[in-house]
């Protein structure tokens, strides 16, 4: 049972990857494929300045900065000079390969030798890494969710969401969706980051491909949790189904990496499980009446329901 | 008018990427290649003095053994490496391209023949075995999957000589560092007796998962252990960790080129991926050498397999003698697409 609570441990750790996703994928409605470079950049970044014997909170803190600019970056590519969302987001990760090697000095660097945040609090608090990572992902997330939560009920919060929904809407609103747009991908790429800088102290190594399949573990996440969680109404909670869909996505490859799969069969088996929850997901939709998924179809499209209200008067 | 602008720009459209196309064709440059290993040698080199993984595999095992057997400690084990690394020519190669290789070269070749070791299969057992030992295997790869093969040959060997049973986890990250991680952590939990890393970012994970454990590491295909903190230095790891480095002789690889063309002013050509630390090092080794012997390099970084046509026809525009390439994963599955510019098909 050890290693689920490994990969518990590990999955906390890609959630803030997966909040970094869901912010630009679900709730700005732009498909930011830039993740890839920004979690590798904030792990360069974490590990450089850990090397240069930074402490660690200064190191993740800049970490998030960085993918705060990077995010930006996308931001400013896709409303200044009109490139399309998809584009602008592979333009930024390619770029950001070469920005990443510099940061780095080289493909690889290793963090056995240097204090770690793992390493520090371990000395202090005497726990085993299991449960230190396990305590510490979950204070993570919860606050980083609590911070989304408020974020996102300000003022300038609620305008990004709304430029997500309907960005003609939000113009004629008077909201700068431009602005909207480079905050939303700025914090989105800040938290993927984020994410970046707590994997490359967890496995003790930054390497220069560690964002390879990033999108395809936060976009499973997202899916997984939404699948599970679709009853849930609250925001604060929506957050946490992304968190708990992470974990799940992780357990799902350990499990398989644990048990004697073979090898070649590991992404197809994730391949599976994504479609799986997909299924689940829209299955849940039709036989659920009160589903809030159905009621966010309502509200794009309010004809439909009303039609079978006046059917069931007849 | 309209319609005559655009059948001008169509027909200046056509007209370009036909000149484009038959410029591209024209390229043949047959460059004499050295590689840093012989697998690449094989496809697109004249020769080298290559390490061969299978080889370092039987190495891992025979150290794998030495742990479990004989109760070896892992922290004074040194690092070993290929210590006679075998001459191979390639004449099919060296044809194509129109190189003779002296008699003097091919005269003291032993080729690249694997001195195979007959694996015992009832020495591998998937229950009730006496030891369990893990593998994590960073991405499938041809170097890679014979360091694997080989350990495993040889640990079968090994354990069927002493009346024992093992039990072999082979895991594969497929190229996902969070994998990498997983599996380690997967075998720690179920306390294998070691583990046996391929790579050096599956050996990292492995050290970093064991910490706070006794359970022994034992690397291969790492280049260079000591910068990636796997051992303290090559003759006394210090810790659970040890292993086989794949550093190939870059040295002598050099001098190799340089007694194939025959003169001592020779200008060689650096083509590698700049994102592979263990390729940047060995050409830094390289230039090294180049410079204390006064021979005179150009070196072309490339990020993917899209570059390397272009990266040749820059080292051809500067006119090199011959180009080296280090062991590097990208030019190692590109060997053959190498081969095909250089001769211009």
């Amino acid at each position: 049972m050890d290693f689920i609570f490994k990969g518990m441990a590990q999955g906390l750790i890609w959630a803030l990857l997966a909040l970094g996703v869901y912010l630009s994928y679900r709730i700005l409605d732009f498909a930011d494929l830039s993740c890839e470079g920004s979690i590798t950049l904030g792990a360069s970044m974490a590990s450089m300045l850990l090397t240069k014997n930074v402490s660690p909170i200064i190191a993740v803190l800049m970490a998030f900065l960085v993918g705060c600019v990077a995010g930006a970056i996308t931001g400013l590519l896709h409303t200044k000079l009109k490139i399309p969302p998809i584009l602008s987001g592979i333009l930024t990760m390619t770029a950001l390969f070469s920005i990443n090697l510099h940061i780095m000095g080289s493909a690889n660097i290793q963090l056995n030798s240097v204090p770690t945040l793992y390493t520090q609090l371990s000395g202090m608090l005497h726990l085993s890494k299991t449960y230190l990572s396990l305590i510490l992902g979950t204070v993570v997330c919860l606050a980083v969710m609590a911070m989304l939560y408020w974020f996102f009920g300000t003022e300038l919060g609620a305008s990004i969401r709304a430029t997500g929904i309907n960005e003609n809407m939000c113009r004629a609103q008077g909201i700068d969706t431009d602005l909207t747009k480079i905050i939303g991908l700025a914090i989105s790429n800040g938290l993927i980051a984020l994410s970046g800088a707590f994997i490359c102290q967890y496995q003790g190594y930054s390497n220069i491909n560690l964002g390879v399949g990033a999108i395809v573990i936060g976009l499973a996440s997202i899916i997984i949790g939404e699948a599970i969680f679709s009853k849930v109404k609250n925001f604060f909670f929506t957050l946490g189904g992304i968190v708990i869909g992470a974990v799940i996505y992780r357990i799902v490859v350990a499990v398989v990496l644990y048990f004697n799969m073979p090898t070649e069969d590991v992404k197809i088996m994730t391949a599976f499980v994504v479609i799986a929850a997909l299924f689940v997901s829209k299955y849940a939709n039709k036989i659920g009446k009160k589903h809030p998924a159905a009621k966010h179809d309502k509200k794009e499209e309010p004809s439909i329901p009303e039609e079978k209200e006046v059917k069931d008067n007849a | 008018m309209k319609k005559i602008v655009s059948l001008i720009l169509t027909v200046t459209l056509f007209l370009g990427a036909a000149l484009a196309l038959t410029a591209c064709d024209s390229g043949s440059y047959k460059i004499p290649v050295v590689c840093g290993e012989s697998g690449m040698n094989a496809l697109c080199g004249i020769a080298t003095y290559g390490v061969d993984y299978y080889s370092l595999g039987v190495k891992a095992g025979d150290m794998t053994a030495d742990i479990l057997l004989n109760g070896s400690d892992p922290a004074a084990m040194k690092v070993a490496t290929d210590p006679n690394p075998a001459l191979s020519v390639n004449p099919d190669i060296a044809e194509d391209i129109g190189f003779t290789i002296p008699e003097s070269v091919s005269s003291r070749a032993t080729g690249a023949q694997t001195q195979k070791v007959d694996r015992v299969s009832s020495a591998v057992v998937s229950s009730g075995a006496d030891y369990t030992v893990g593998i994590i295997q960073l991405v499938q790869h041809v170097a890679l999957d014979k360091a694997n093969e080989g350990f495993q040959d040889q640990l079968s060997v090994r354990m069927n000589a002493a009346g024992k049973k093992v039990e072999i986890l082979d895991r594969n990250a497929n190229g996902e560092e969070a994998n990498n991680v997983t599996i380690a952590e997967n075998f720690v939990s179920q306390e294998v007796d070691l583990i046996y890393t391929i790579a050096t970012s599956s050996s990292q994970a492995a050290a970093t998962a064991t910490q706070g454990t006794d359970i022994p590491v034992v690397f291969n295909a790492v280049t260079d252990p000591v910068d990636a903190g796997l051992v303290a230095s090559l003759d006394a790891p210090g810790k659970n960790v040890t292993g086989v480095s794949d550093m190939n002789p870059v040295e002598k690889q050099i001098d190799l080129i340089v007694e194939l063309l025959g003169k001592d002013d020779v200008k060689i050509g650096f083509l590698y991926t700049s994102a592979e630390t263990n390729s940047v090092m060995q050409v830094s080794l390289a230039k090294a050498h180049c410079s204390k012997n006064n021979y005179s390099y150009v070196e072309k970084g490339i990020v993917d397999m899209n570059d390397i046509e272009s990266a040749m026809a820059a080292l051809a525009k500067e006119k090199v003698d011959a180009i080296y390439i280090p062991t590097d994963n990208v030019l190692a599955n590109a060997s053959a697409l190498v081969h095909s510019i250089n001769i211009g098909e």
